[in-house]
């Protein structure tokens, strides 16, 4: 199957960089699905799973926090405003941010509870994708 | 003439600062390592995130409307400032104050705002009386969760008119030992220009949401980015500057020490010489 580069960088580091036959991932206004030759696209990242399939026919699970994808005829870059790979996600961790969460959902102002409500998101996404390794 | 015991003790003194400086100069070094890590991993993201905005914005056009755009007659006007929080960095904060203090002088005390990092900076700019609305103080590293609550602040601070302009200060990193302290606009957020447009080739994007919208989620990334690179760099220069001034103090501190072993020998053979003197004289003395 042809195939594509894609970089998917973090404000602190490249996570991932090379060949991909292809890319699920979670767009604001769905669900998309990439493959070699796709139409230049910009689009906005939600809270997600990001799954890529790499040449070998493996696969790739990265929980994303949100961000921008950009299809260019050259390459496919996703910026994420967090991402972690499924295997390397501290399910303690995020398990003990869902639980900060939501003890601090009956607490907060009415202001915060957006915030609140984005942090158990991005917690219970990390803990999903974290059950996605083999 | 000092005695031989106060040039010991002088000698006992450089010994001990050169150690102290030898070991912040190795400290510093492996920090400036680390920084300068962190410096290029940051690069790609800041890096794609401008290209995105460049062909976002050539796409929205002018007729974007965005609180982080809007543009104000400048009345009052913010400044956020990157400084360390601990000393003995060399030219380090002396360079950024000059370089504030340059800016600052052409407003009225009342009419500025300074958001600070770094306790060096917050003391200098509150004992001279300007109103520092912000302080923050960052842990030995930077991490985008910093970079994200500063950039709250100021977006916070622009979007409700207590500010009109912010303008950051902080130190750009080329080697460890050239630093260079710059300003740059932040907000409201200045769009890169169309001139950058014309070199990333102009594709047929199709957008989701419609660019608009995607340029109002991308700004605040923006912003964040920027003051992101921003910390990075000024960590990464804190360090090298630190290792330079005090590579250079141990430098010092190790002539110093060769000088003093000189004065003392001297002293030690001139006691001698004298106490031979004295003898010599003594028995001839006893001789007449």
């Amino acid at each position: 199957m042809p195939t594509f580069n894609l970089e998917l960088v973090t404000p602190a580091r490249v996570l991932f960089e090379g060949e991909v036959e292809s890319i699920r991932a979670p767009g604001v206004e769905g669900s998309l699905g990439l493959l070699a030759g796709h139409a230049p696209l910009l689009t906005e990242l939600k809270i997600g799973l990001i799954k890529l399939v790499l040449p070998s026919g493996a696969q790739e699970f990265v929980a994303c926090s949100g961000g921008f994808m950009e299809v260019t005829s050259q390459k496919t870059i996703i910026l994420a405003d967090a991402a972690e790979m499924a295997a390397d996600i501290d399910v303690e961790r995020a398990r003990k941010a869902l639980q900060l969460a939501e003890t601090a959902l009956g607490t907060v102002e009415p202001s915060g509870i957006a915030d609140v409500k984005l942090q158990m998101e991005r917690a219970k996404n990390r803990i999903n994708v974290a059950q996605m390794r083999i | 003439m000092a005695t031989i015991r106060q040039v010991r003790q002088r000698i006992r003194v450089a010994k001990n600062i050169q150690q102290i400086t030898k070991a912040m100069k190795m400290v510093a070094a492996a920090r400036l390592k680390r920084a300068q890590e962190h410096v290029q991993a940051a690069r790609p993201y800041a890096q794609s995130l401008r290209e995105i905005m460049t062909s976002v914005a050539s796409a929205a056009g002018g007729e974007v409307q965005h609180p982080l755009l809007e543009q104000r007659d400048t009345k009052v006007v913010a400044f956020f400032i990157v400084t360390s929080d601990r000393g003995l960095a060399g030219s380090y904060n002396s360079t950024m104050f000059r370089r504030a203090a340059e800016l600052l002088r052409h407003y009225d005390k009342a009419n500025v705002r300074l958001y600070i990092v770094g306790r060096k900076g917050i003391q200098f700019f509150s004992r001279r009386g300007y109103n520092v609305a912000g302080q923050f103080s960052l842990g030995s590293v930077v991490t985008i969760a910093d970079a994200r609550n500063i950039a709250g602040t100021l977006r916070t601070a622009f979007e409700s008119g207590e500010v009109d302009q912010v303008t950051m200060l902080y130190t750009r990193f080329y080697t460890a030992i050239t630093q260079k302290a710059v300003d740059v606009q932040l907000l409201p957020i200045q769009t890169p220009a169309a001139a950058d447009a014309s070199e990333t080739q102009q594709e047929d994007f199709i957008f989701e949401p419609d660019a608009g919208r995607l340029l109002a989620s991308l700004l605040p990334r923006y912003l964040e980015g920027q003051v992101f690179q921003a910390l990075l760099e000024s960590s990464a220069s804190e360090h090298g500057s630190r290792m330079t001034a005090m590579s250079s103090a141990t430098d010092n501190a190790g002539k110093m020490i060769q000088t003093l072993t000189l004065q003392m020998n001297r002293v030690r053979q001139a006691n001698i010489t004298r106490e031979i003197s004295e003898i010599v004289g003594g028995a001839e003395a006893l001789k007449g």
